[in-house]
């Protein structure tokens, strides 16, 4: 299969430490991503969006003005978004439980935690391309189905009209 | 049954319905680049690499932090310890990494709420960030013992911060 089947991917990066970046965008490249674009924060990102509409973003989660939770609801629900669809993983480091859960629920779809290791992101590449989700549309919530898995013990709550008492699908 | 308790039901979008993020060929073809160890090992290069600047960058910072502890630099505190949180990791210093974390959520919490610092638990995360990040074997046997016991100091003080800010009037 030839390599330039894929070259025209195009990756964001928006991570505020500048070593950080360097080091995600080597590692893309190394992965056979050449286009990669770069922002500082969540402002910076959601204007790189306009001019380069990427196919994936890594993004960082504590950034100053805009965090990578921000920016991932932005990237969701803006009017203007130029794709609510798009890829977002958040590279997370010693960050608390809740702020993650927030993250989740802004609408991202992996989770690349620190140290960043060559497998993780590969694995993480290599799941939203072979496994990528339904999307979520509700009042609250608009993004990746957070439901990864069937449990036959979850007791609810029930928030879809197809769940059932069989046991639902997590994901 | 499960339908009567149901919520306000929301829509599925799905992956056949939003554009794909690659046509199945080029998936294919991505897949099978992420699979070759060639790529891997080409990723690791480039990994390596960048942890020898990481590294550097991490000791720059660590020094701008101890120059912050003896101006009594708020600001510059709070800035370097989320800069060496993020970075220390993939520098192999990761008590260093955790050390900043408790660090930095202690000084900006205390900050944001407006409620006063206390000297001694800054001086001794950023004295054991330096020391921790001397040697990995340092770092290692040194720093996740007391990133562990500066944990539990962070979580307390930081309960009394919230106690305080949330006595009523």
């Amino acid at each position: 299969m030839p390599a330039s089947a894929y070259e025209h991917l195009h990756a964001l990066v928006v991570e505020d430490n500048v070593h950080m970046r360097a080091l995600l965008r080597s590692l893309l490249h190394a992965l056979g991503i050449k286009n990669i674009s770069e922002a500082a924060d969540g402002d910076a990102g959601l204007r790189e969006m306009r001019n380069h509409t990427p196919d994936l973003i890594l993004t960082d989660l504590s950034m100053v003005p805009t965090d990578g939770i921000a920016f991932t609801r932005q990237v969701r629900t803006a009017q203007n978004s130029p794709n609510p669809y798009v890829p977002i993983i958040m590279v997370t480091g010693h960050t608390e439980r809740p702020r993650v859960e927030a993250a989740r629920d802004a609408g991202v779809t992996e989770f690349l935690a620190k140290p960043i290791t060559v497998n993780n992101l590969i694995a993480r590449l290599a799941e939203i391309v072979e496994r990528p989700r339904p999307f979520v549309k509700c009042e609250t919530y608009f993004g990746p189905d957070r439901r990864r898995r069937k449990t036959k013990d979850f007791t609810g709550p029930w928030r879809r009209h197809d769940d059932t008492s069989e046991g639902v699908e997590v994901r | 049954m499960a339908k009567d308790k149901a919520a306000p039901g929301a829509t599925i979008i799905d992956v056949d319905q939003y554009p794909p993020l690659l046509d199945e060929e080029a998936a294919a073809a991505f897949l099978t680049e992420l699979s070759l160890r060639d790529t891997s090992k080409r990723a690791n290069t480039a990994l390596e690499t960048k942890r020898v600047q990481i590294s550097h960058a991490v000791r720059g910072y660590i020094e701008i932090l101890e120059k912050a502890l003896r101006t009594n630099d708020i600001p510059t505190i709070i800035q370097q310890a989320h800069e060496i949180r993020g970075l220390a990791a993939n520098a192999g210093l990761e008590a260093v990494g955790r050390l900043a974390d408790g660090l930095y959520k202690y000084v900006d919490t205390a900050t944001r709420l407006e409620a006063s610092v206390d000297a001694q638990v800054i001086s001794l995360h950023i004295n054991a960030i330096a020391r921790a990040s001397t040697t990995a074997s340092e770092a290692k046997a040194y720093g996740e013992a007391v990133a562990t016991e500066l944990s539990a100091l962070v979580a307390h003080k930081l309960q009394a911060i919230n106690r305080l800010k949330t006595k009523p009037v």
